[in-house]
């Protein structure tokens, strides 16, 4: 049964294939936070706005005005 | 001006793809359910086997090829497609490669459905496509990959979310599994032997048949579910971290079940046993996926209950979880012993196949189709309508399926007070399915009506709306953020990267090497005959069985004696590995539609088989087995016999130097005399028709260990 | 609230869903609040944002004015900054107000509304937004307003507590990565060894899985298991021994055994044990290693104390960090700001609230070039002060000068627990045990006695303790953080269950912080004479009621005593007399037979006075609870089975409503200074006794660092908290009883436990003492022992838990995980 080596290889190098991605995925951070993720992709892309109104908080009093 | 690359960067979705992927995914959808229902109506009428191009044995892995590659697949990489642009915040790497993917695609599967029918397969199934259609396959999913890596390096949302995960698995995998099950070697332009003979071949089959339905049918579909789902329900998905869990739990045990196919085989025991024991761990995250899906819906039912789309997922879900939980269960050898080759496999594929797949695709599209067309669905009610009729057709294929596996598993057991089989004549167990057959062929009539009135629902969609090419949208760039920082802040860190992309690649390369490394030697090895008495095919009969393969006898008759009572007293001595050494492909088959024919060499005279090739029922009366005129009418292509005897040389099977230069002659020699046989029975035939080689291949079938006695 | 406003109809805020207490704001024919939160709906309708309103109903916080120029400070700049170019700049805030999907959708929708945010991330469960932006045209103190403008104002954290929270991201991380090693390689050696037992007769395939074991098995040995072989190594340093070691024992034996195995092909080894029991380890310590992000169990005064202060300089205010405060220095408090340092008052009407200090419950008046302490809360208007004390050598500061929280290694996970104490025992057990067998071979049949020498030391380890434990524990951890209270970690938990006295601060803990004004429910308004006969007659009880009625008169203005006539106390009803022939009756509903005012079934509050004057029905005063509600139960109930102690820094006077439930007087002590309190708590766990302390303020600090298990109440997360091994919120203080109760339960599970895996080990040994313990039976009998014990852990403390959830009324916290 020579091929049950070739097949468990190849398996055994996916599984460790996979097993360095899932070390990737820790070590870049992609396991920091598993709580924002679910709720970000329900948020709708933002589409561009031609004239973008820019704001500027101006201390002291409590009003935002368009500057 | 680096300040500028940090300004918002506009960029646009390509709905484009999705779309033409969508699209595809409706029609191929239709033909491939279709087809379906032409089979499940020759399974009770064999007059509906029209010519030999629509021969049951023919267009079965038709179908088969449709629904898996062509519906599903479209509906994958439409679902993919859509999601990754969104999920990675990019526009999909390259528009000539999405291209290339779907017409490439789309030739793989009009290859398909032209090759099938003229009977051009291997006959290992869910890859039966000659080996030019495999490179052309292996293209494009290579241009699938880089695809979907492009967009990911060129990402501007720093986390990949779940779904993507599941995709990744799903490209890499697929792309081993099509790699290692496609090593042939071919003959002619559309011909080719596996390299793989026997028990070896079987194990490889069904360590890529099990891994297809893993990363085929199930992890690209968690990954759209995980996408798709919160998105219709417009809440996020129970626990994200269940869903990273079960994501790595599913991808590390599914690898190791694929051995469950083969139980009672000839395969050594431990294998099997890891098999199954792998089997039974894969409920744990199966179920986890289905849970967490179903927990999403928690405090959302009553949008459920007015909203189709949700309907459809939930049904889809329980589909799941159903076929999951069933799996591991069939891989219990006691269970096994029943369910297998009967038409419980059947149903617990279809319950996977019908409702997980096809419902999510439906769901999805339903999902899709208004959202990048700016319209609304042109009738809720026919959504509505869809719904119903699709489940009542899953319920009709199912139940009956599973009731007729059960009986038939039943009855090929069943012992009379004396000792011996109750129902000898494996027929009687046939005409009783009869009944379930139909109700199984209206229940995919009805999930057909069902898929064509989407169609018609969602082209009107498209019509009312208009699509949007080019979704503009804008985001921060990921990139130079991340970059600068990095660069500044942890120089380290692309320490932390470079070794991961440096172990995947090295790994592969591992693979391959050892691909190319161990296959020629394990070859030679595994062909020292293990049993004496076992002798490679005369050119006759390897003739015969290439017909045997063009014609699908395969999906009706297996050809492995399990070691039962029931079996070895129905079809004669239980089989053996070394009896398979010069298989290439081996013909075990996985499905019992009519009896095995591992023993069949001898048991009746040529006249029997040749009048049964004529016309079954004249030999067993309500035989729904289709008869084969044009064995009678067409010559024998005798012109590669020759390449094939040298070519079988190459694979290892000692036919010796003399043997194929007079292959042509031998074969003659061999064919008049199977002549002269029948003429003594009174039948006259030429004998350069192919029904002699048939006749020949059959009558040799598992005859050599009998001459050990 | 006032129990007539539930009749009336509210007009809620479109933008935050408040009620709109005085006239609402009318925008787009939508109600508002306040300008502010109209102004955020404006600003979020000019940008095209409305979705904010559609993810959620009323998701909105009504915006804060507060300033947060200070940030702009080098000093607040440097430590909030964590990366800056010349392209942008990182910054990370605390924002404590996120609570639901539309908030994300806002944050990170930021750079709409102010173009020199590039990019906002949000971490939903720390509540941690990343801002990169464009320093050069925003500053970070106007990013901050910007954001407390919309709503989520930013709370800034000190070095030592980001510091903190850093580490503990950081070794969950590793944690999680080895985890993940550690299960791939328990998998893979299982399949490897699989073959083994259902008889794998192919040799060649024998020798290639032994390898392949011997790898994984390194790998899961070394790497997973490195904390193993770290921590013992220091424990044994400290000549200490903890459970550790002869879990560490097992898994180091059982390693090199099957490494001989495997190398000398004499068999398959123990590796799928070996990895298992890691796996199973690990799980536990990632289990117990729960840390609420949004609490902080270390703060010192520091993070009480406010950020900045405003100095007068040359004439005018300027705002500088506290650290840079001088002696002499002239600061301007405003009202419900915190005096800096001790400081004497130059100018302004002083009215010092020291409770949080002190746990002096009345305002203190100070007169001009008095001395007011640091610490003090301004009530009133703004005043000028002069630093006379630098901070850390204020009056109130010097308790942390006291060793107790200069000893780093107080309290820590070295303290003497039930696994640590057993592992000892265990592994002197196990070594004579191990000792015995060997010899008892030596003499009988030397040819296996290694073998059972170290059967015995593999098969026996305590593993179940050491599952059992980290799972129990965090179990109850996780429920009682249900319960909205968070323990500091598992060892904390263990000590609280260990606990025979209890020791309460009075004023915020037992009783609220302030009592406000009564309301008043009369059919007409009350003669200044009617006034001051009630107080007169109030005079003449001590009852509770009748005491706040007479302070409460006293606010009003009245204290003129009058004749009084037959006056009479009805124990448990209420009190009469009679001023120039008018009767007047205070008591409860019955006393005065007055009507119904409420449907009948409405909760009839204790805390009710009514009044009838002549036969005529006045109406009632409702004073708000003096007690915590449903302390009185709460403490009889305790009772039973600690000592229970009051300590407070207030007069006894205040402590009326208490007194009933200390039983002893000794058991209550008034006017203790905060280091008072602290040697008391000494004191007691000098006479062995294991002291659970409960406060809520600064002056409860000492004695919550000394006691053995310090307890924090609080009204809610974000109020500051001293430190503590336990926060518990304030209105869960009622159920103390129970949560001791379940912390003990914790800890019989784990006992129990214990012993059903001495059971299993027994059958191991069993096997092991004869010299033939199989890798089939190691294999299966640690797992199925591991497990049973993860499983008893887990079901057993759910199971209490959801009892639990039903005797107690939860208020689910909204931040999970």
């Amino acid at each position: 049964m020579e091929i049950i080596y070739i097949l468990i290889s190849i398996s055994f190098l996916l599984a460790l294939s996979f097993l360095a991605a899932f070390i990737w995925s820790v070590k870049s951070g992609q396991q920091n936070d598993l709580v924002t993720p679910a709720m970000r992709i329900l948020m709708e892309d933002s589409k561009p706005i031609s004239e973008k109104i820019n704001f500027k908080y101006e201390s002291r009093n409590d009003t935002i005005r368009k500057v | 001006m680096k300040v500028e690359t940090i300004q918002l960067e506009k960029f646009s979705y390509d709905n484009k793809i999705v779309r033409n992927f969508a699209v595809a995914t409706i029609i191929w959808g239709i033909v491939g359910m279709l087809v379906g229902v032409i089979i499940a109506t020759q399974l009770f009428e064999p007059a509906a086997n029209i010519t030999q191009y629509g021969s049951f044995g023919r267009i079965r892995p038709l179908h088969t090829n449709a629904v898996i590659f062509a519906f599903v697949g479209n509906a994958i990489f439409a679902g993919v497609y859509y999601s990754l642009q969104r999920l990675l915040k990019a526009r999909i790497f390259s528009g000539f490669l999405s291209k290339f993917h779907f017409w490439g695609w789309q030739t793989i599967i009009v290859l398909a459905a032209i090759t099938l029918p003229l009977g051009i397969t291997t006959s290992k199934e869910y890859a039966e496509l000659e080996w030019p259609i495999d490179l052309l396959i292996t293209l494009v999913w290579v241009a699938f990959g880089i695809n979907m890596f492009g967009t990911i390096v060129k990402r501007r949302e720093r986390h990949l979310y779940v779904a993507i995960w599941f995709y990744i698995a799903t490209f890499i995998t697929v792309a081993v599994l099509h790699l290692v099950n496609s090593f042939e070697l071919p003959i002619s332009f559309f011909k080719s032997y596996m390299v793989y003979a026997g028990v070896q071949d079987a194990l490889v089959q069904w360590w890529y048949g099990h891994n297809a339905v893993a990363f085929f049918l199930t992890t690209p579909y968690l990954g759209m579910m995980y996408y798709f789902l919160p998105k219709m329900a417009n809440r996020p998905v129970y626990s994200y971290r269940l869903s990273i869990l079960h994501f790595w739990a599913l991808i590390f045990i599914y690898i190791w079940a694929g051995p469950h196919h083969l139980l009672y085989s000839t395969l050594p025991d431990w294998a099997q046993s890891l098999g199954v024991v792998f089997s039974i761990m894969l409920i744990a995250p199966s179920w986890g996926g289905m849970i967490n899906g179903l927990l999403t819906l928690r405090g959302a039912w009553d949008q459920v209950r007015e909203n189709t789309i949700l309907k459809f997922m939930v049904v889809a879900l329980t589909g799941y979880g159903l076929a999951t939980f069933e799996g591991p269960m069939l891989s219990l050898k006691n269970i096994n012993a029943i369910a297998h080759f009967t038409d419980w496999v059947v149903a617990h594929v279809h319950v996977g196949a019908l409702a997980w797949n096809g419902f999510m695709t439906f769901a999805i599209l339903y999902w899709l189709i208004p959202r990048m067309f700016n319209t609304s669905i042109f009738s809720e009610k026919l959504v509505k309508i869809h719904f119903w009729i699709g489940t009542v057709g899953i319920a009709f294929y199912a139940i009956p399926m599973y009731i007729s596996g059960f009986t038939q598993g039943m009855m090929w057991k069943q012992f009379t007070p004396e000792g011996t089989l109750q129902y000898g004549n494996f027929l009687d167990t046939t005409l009783q399915l009869i009944p379930m057959h139909q109700m199984r062929a209206l229940g995919g009539t009805l999930y057909l009506i069902g898929a064509i009135i989407m169609g018609y629902n969602l082209f009107k969609t498209m019509f009312q709306g208009h699509l949007t090419e080019n979704e503009a949208v804008e985001a921060a760039p990921l990139q130079n953020l991340e970059e600068q920082e990095v660069k500044a802040l942890h120089w380290h860190s692309w320490l932390e990267r470079r070794p991961f992309q440096l172990l995947v690649a090295s790994l592969i390369a591992i693979l391959i090497g050892s691909l190319v490394e161990l296959i020629p030697t394990f070859m030679v090895k595994s062909n020292v005959p293990t049993i004496s008495s076992v002798q490679p095919y005369t050119p006759l009969e390897l003739e015969g069985r290439d017909i045997y393969i063009r014609e699908g006898c395969v999906s009706c008759h297996s050809q492995l004696v399990r070691p039962f009572r029931s079996e070895t007293e129905r079809y004669g001595e239980f089989s053996k590995s070394g009896e398979y050494v010069y298989d290439h492909p081996f013909l075990w088959g996985s499905k019992r539609t009519g009896p095995d024919l591992q023993r069949e060499g001898g048991k009746y005279p040529h006249s029997w088989h040749f009048n049964h090739m004529m016309d079954p029922s004249s030999m067993s009366p309500g035989s729904i087995m289709p008869s084969y005129p044009w064995l009678f009418e067409q010559n024998l292509n005798t012109s590669k016999t020759q390449d094939k005897i040298s070519a079988m040389k190459t694979l290892g099977v000692p036919y010796d130097a003399y043997q194929i230069k007079n292959a042509v002659k031998e074969l003659n020699t061999q064919a008049r005399e199977i002549q002269a046989k029948l003429a003594e029975e009174k039948i006259k035939i030429s004998p350069d028709k192919e029904i002699i080689a048939v006749i020949a291949y059959l009558q040799r079938l598992g005859t050599d260990i009998k001459k050990d006695q | 609230m006032k129990n007539f406003e539930i009749f009336e109809k509210e007009i809620i805020c479109f933008h935050c869903g408040e009620i709109c207490k005085e006239e609402p704001i009318q925008f787009q024919d939508k109600n508002f609040c306040c300008s502010g939160c109209e102004k955020v709906y404006e600003l979020l309708h000019d940008n095209n944002l409305m979705d904010y309103y559609t993810c959620d109903v009323n998701p909105g916080i009504s915006p804060s004015m507060h300033e947060f120029e200070f940030l702009n400070n080098s000093k607040f700049r440097n430590q909030l900054i964590t990366f800056s170019n010349s392209n942008f700049s990182k910054v990370n805030f605390h924002l404590p107000n996120i609570h639901c999907r539309s908030c994300l959708y806002l944050l990170e929708n930021i750079n709409k509304i102010n173009s020199s945010v590039i990019k906002s991330q949000l971490n939903f469960g720390k509540k941690e937004l990343s801002v990169w932006f464009k320093e050069s045209e925003l500053s970070i103190g106007e990013l901050a307003s910007l954001l407390s403008k919309i709503g989520y104002e930013p709370l800034i954290h000190q070095g030592d507590e980001l510091e903190e929270q850093k580490k503990t991201f950081l070794s969950d991380k590793k944690l999680v990565l080895k985890l993940g090693v550690a299960g791939f390689c328990m998998g893979n050696i299982m399949l490897f060894s699989f073959p083994e037992y259902l008889g794998l007769e192919d040799a060649g395939l024998e020798k290639w899985f032994g390898f392949l074991n011997l790898f994984l098995g390194s790998i899961s040995v070394f790497y997973t298991g490195s904390d193993y072989f770290s921590n013992v190594w220091a424990h044994l340093k400290l000549k200490k021994i903890t459970i550790e070691a002869p879990v560490l024992l097992g898994i180091v034996v059982g390693y090199s055994r099957s490494v001989y195995e495997i190398i000398f092909h004499q068999g398959a080894g123990y590796m799928d044990s070996v990895s298992g029991l890691l796996f199973f380890l690990l799980i536990g310590k990632w289990f117990q290693q729960k840390s609420f992000d949004f609490l902080s169990f270390n703060r010192n005064y520091t993070s009480y104390f406010p950020l900045t202060i405003n100095k007068i300089q040359g004439g005018k205010e300027i705002q500088i960090p506290l650290s840079e405060i001088k002696l002499g220095d002239r600061i301007l408090i405003r009202n419900q700001e915190i005096i800096p340092a001790d400081a004497i008052l130059i100018k302004g009407n002083c009215k010092i609230d020291y409770s949080f200090v002190t746990g002096e419950s009345d305002i203190i008046e100070i007169n001009a070039r008095n001395t007011i302490y640091a610490g003090g809360r301004q009530t009133g208007e703004l005043i000028e002060i002069e630093v006379i004390k630098d901070l850390q050598h204020s009056h109130l500061t010097q308790l942390w000068e006291q060793d107790t929280f200069k000893d780093p290694l107080f309290k820590t996970e070295n303290w003497e627990n039930f696994a640590n104490t057993t592992g000892k025992y265990f592994t002197i057990g196990l070594f004579a045990l191990a000792v015995g067998v060997g010899a008892y071979w030596g003499f009988n049949n030397p040819l296996i006695w290694q073998n059972a020498v170290i059967s015995v030391l593999i098969i026996a380890c305590p593993c179940a303790l050491a599952i059992s434990y980290p799972f129990s524990l965090g179990h109850t951890m996780r429920w009682m953080s249900i319960f909205n209270f968070y323990f500091k970690n598992i060892q904390a938990l263990e000590r609280f269950s260990e606990i025979d006295t209890l020791v309460f601060d009075k004023t915020g803990t037992l009783t609220l912080q302030k009592d406000q004004s009564p309301s008043i429910q009369f059919t007409r308004g009350l003669s200044e004479n009617e006034w001051n006969q009630l107080y007169t007659l109030s005079l003449q009880s001590s009852h509770p009621l009748s005491r706040q009625l007479n302070k409460y008169a006293i606010e009003l203005g009245f204290q003129e005593v009058l004749p009084i006539k037959e006056f009479e106390e009805i124990p448990g009803k209420g009190i009469q007399g009679i001023f120039n022939d008018s009767l007047i009756q205070l008591g409860s509903r019955k006393y005065v037979n007055a009507p119904m005012t409420e449907p009948n079934n409405y909760y009839q509050s204790e805390s009710r006075l009514y009044v009838k004057i002549q036969d005529e029905y006045i109406g009632y005063l409702d004073f708000p609870w003096q007690n915590r509600k449903g302390i009185e139960p709460m403490l009889h109930q305790l009772y039973q089975d600690y000592d229970l102690y009051l300590l407070s820094g207030d007069k006894k006077q205040h402590a009326y409503s208490l007194v009933d439930w200390f039983h002893k007087d000794e058991n209550m002590l008034f006017e203790m200074s905060p280091m008072d309190k602290m040697k008391f708590i000494k004191k007691l766990q000098a006479k062995g006794k294991k002291v659970g302390m409960i406060g809520d303020g600064l002056n409860d600090a000492g004695a919550l660092k000394e006691a053995s298990i310090g307890i924090a109440i609080s009204e809610n997360h974000l109020q500051f908290t001293p430190a503590s091994d336990g926060i518990l919120q304030a209105n869960q203080l009622n159920n103390l009883g129970y949560y001791l109760h379940f912390s003990k339960f914790a800890m019989k599970v784990i006992k129990l436990s214990f012993l059903l895996s001495l059971v299993y080990n027994i059958i191991g040994l069993s096997y092991a003492v004869q010299g033939h313990l199989s890798p089939m039976v190691a294999a299966i009998l640690m797992p199925i022992n591991s497990l049973s014990m993860l499983l008893i852990a887990t079901i057993s403390i759910i199971w209490k838990g959801k009892k639990l959830e039903k005797l107690v009324n939860v208020s689910k916290s909204k931040d999970k995980n």
